[in-house]
């Protein structure tokens, strides 16, 4: 398991050089938003494809 | 965190495009059902996720907005033809082979930079067809814009 650091670093690795702070965060607030949902599958917060279909019904209605 | 945080992210972003047009709540809802979707028989579709730079970590563009997803078969070469399950699927853990993990909303600049690596399957009058800029990076534009 890599650690916060290494985590940061890996992504600056990817990055253009001519990046501001503010794209940084983003990077980095993609990579947060990622680790939390395999946290939500690895601890079952999960739906089924119906059960998320269902939900989203609402959006499809005339 | 809910036990349904997908789909509540899924809800909220539906919402706040809802705010301004029910009509784009309901194509970003079709779009992103459509993508989903369309993983069960193409895994490797999506493009993989610069920052983690994991081949089982993918992701597809819905609207301005990224879908991400697990690859599960990415690791051992090439996934079946006919995946089982979906990408919502994981009440069942068998070889479920996709996980949507989390959406991020995407930025302009990121969104060409992808577009230029991912291999968008060629539909006939999609604005996706972007053959001009493959295997080409485009950096993002000018910050300061």
């Amino acid at each position: 398991m890599s650690t916060a650091k290494e985590e940061v670093r890996q992504i600056l690795e990817v990055i253009p050089d001519d990046v501001t702070l503010e794209d940084i965060q983003y990077h980095i607030y993609v990579r947060q938003q990622i680790s939390g949902g395999l946290k939500d599958v690895e601890e079952g917060r999960v739906l089924t494809e119906q059960e998320a279909e269902l939900r989203m019904e609402k959006w499809l209605e005339p | 965190m809910d036990r349904d945080s997908i789909a509540r992210e899924l809800d909220e972003i539906a919402q706040f495009i809802g705010r301004d047009s029910k009509f784009y709540a309901a194509a970003f809802v079709r779009e992103a059902r459509g993508a989903a979707r369309s993983l069960k028989r193409f895994a490797e579709r999506g493009r993989v996720v610069p920052e983690v730079a994991d081949p089982e970590i993918r992701e597809l563009f819905v609207s301005s907005y990224r879908l991400v997803y697990k690859n599960r078969w990415a690791k051992q070469g090439s996934c079946p033809a006919a995946n089982p399950g979906s990408p919502f699927d994981y009440a069942d853990r068998r070889p479920v082979s996709i996980e949507t993990s989390a959406l991020a909303p995407a930025r302009q600049d990121v969104i060409e930079l992808i577009l230029s690596e991912i291999v968008v399957p060629h539909k006939s009058g999609s604005s996706l067809h972007l053959s001009n800029h493959m295997g080409r990076i485009i950096p993002p534009k000018d910050p300061r814009r």
